[in-house]
């Protein structure tokens, strides 16, 4: 099926590849998302453009553990952290030299946690596969507090201004050399005392 | 919205008459067919528009849903007054969702169920929400068609799809016209989906995540 509709695209098709890298203004994606809907033309385009991005595209290399706060809106920061926190193995993945860990296969931490002197310290099970850990905390919502990335087995994470009465979640992940996660704790919880 | 309760009778015509492509519809299809329909035709306009906003492909997935979900009963109970409009319709239905989706306690909740779950929320790719829709096997079946072009197909792809470089760089890039260009893409895009099979590159409705 092919909807005939006037497409400026055709001939001005830099702004729908633009749109795939993400270099779009937001006023202008969305333009163009309103055209996407309703042309078939550039739905094929868009589609087959994704798909040859993706095939090519490289991981981003050197920046897989930082914390990204989207200024977009608080659901992309709570969304990035989960990306940056889940996502890790899945990055190396894409590229097809690198072995893939199935998953299910990660392997569990054992942690423990406590708050004292305004910080959050935590010890757990070293695995002996681990390069490095990641220690994160995240509010109630998902929302990143602090990430520590450490060769030891245990953290202390300074809390700053978080409030007191407040519940705060916390995981480790344990990565290889090659940045992926091998091993993971619970999502656990502590609440700062009043 | 406003609710508009133009009887069924009146309305089935019309949306054969104009929109036979998608809505041949709630009289003789089922619901499921109608579904499949919409799906078809807007699951990855859906994803893209949500990814977009949300850059979580789990979100995305839920809002391409909920999206569905609303649209089959806004036509089921004809609140869609004019069909030719079906996809603005849509869109404006997506981005309803998602301004609300960016507020709600249930995706907060979301959120911490999937930091839980330890599932894979979107590729490698942290700047690049779109392509984390596309799976990996599609990725590599794209990358094998991709090798069995010809280089120069090939180049052409990555320097407009990868590289993103304007029209205007590319052909000076390749000494020719910008005309020449456009006709070049069209014909290596041509080549990738016969290679690929079935004309469709990124795979259809519901197949794209990760099992
Ligand atoms: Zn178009």
């Amino acid at each position: 099926m092919t909807e005939v509709i006037d497409c400026p695209y055709v001939e001005n098709d830099d702004l729908l590849r633009q749109y795939l890298a993400g270099t779009v203004a937001d006023s202008d994606a969305e333009e163009f998302e309103r055209h996407l809907f309703a042309c078939d033309r550039c739905r094929e385009e868009v589609e087959q453009g994704l798909a040859v991005r993706a095939a090519l595209q490289r991981p981003a290399h050197g920046s897989l553990l930082r914390w990204r706060f989207p200024s977009v809106t608080f659901a992309a920061a709570a969304a990035a952290v989960i990306l940056v926190a889940i996502g890790l193995w899945q990055m190396r993945s894409a590229e097809p030299t690198v072995p893939q860990p199935v998953r299910g296969s990660e392997r569990g931490i054992t942690a423990s946690a406590r708050l004292a002197n305004g910080a959050f310290t935590t010890i757990w099970q070293p695995n002996p596969s681990a390069r490095q850990y990641v220690v994160q905390l995240f509010t109630a919502d998902g929302t990143p507090l602090q990430s520590v990335h450490t060769s030891e087995n245990k953290a202390t994470v300074p809390l700053g201004s978080i409030p007191r009465g407040k519940t705060i979640y916390w995981k480790i992940q344990a990565l290889d050399e090659n940045g992926t996660v091998i091993g993971s704790s619970e999502l656990q919880r502590i609440t700062i005392s009043r | 919205m406003p609710r508009h309760s133009t009887p069924k009778a009146l309305v089935h015509p019309l949306i054969k008459r104009e929109n036979p492509e998608i809505l041949s519809a709630t009289a003789d299809r089922s619901p499921d067919a109608l579904a499949a329909e919409l799906t078809e035709r807007f699951w990855l306009r859906l994803r893209l528009f949500a990814a977009r906003r949300l850059r979580d492909r789990n979100q995305a997935d839920d809002v391409a849903q909920e999206t569905i979900r609303r649209v089959l009963e806004a036509l089921r109970e004809n609140r869609v007054e004019n069909l030719d409009a079906l996809p603005a319709f849509v869109f404006q239905t997506a981005r309803n969702i998602c301004l609300h989706h960016g507020r709600s306690a249930h995706r907060e909740t979301g959120a911490l169920r999937r930091l839980k779950s330890s599932q894979p929320i979107m590729s490698s790719e942290e700047d690049d929400p779109l392509t984390g829709l596309i799976d990996r096997s599609r990725r590599a079946q794209v990358r094998d068609a991709l090798e069995q072009m010809r280089p120069d197909d090939r180049d052409l792809l990555r320097l407009l799809y990868v590289e993103g470089l304007e029209t205007a760089e590319v052909a000076s890039r390749l000494g020719i016209d910008a005309g020449t260009l456009r006709v070049r893409k069209h014909r290596a895009l041509l080549r990738l989906a016969a290679i690929v099979g079935g004309g469709n590159v990124s795979g259809r409705a519901g197949t794209e995540g990760e099992a």
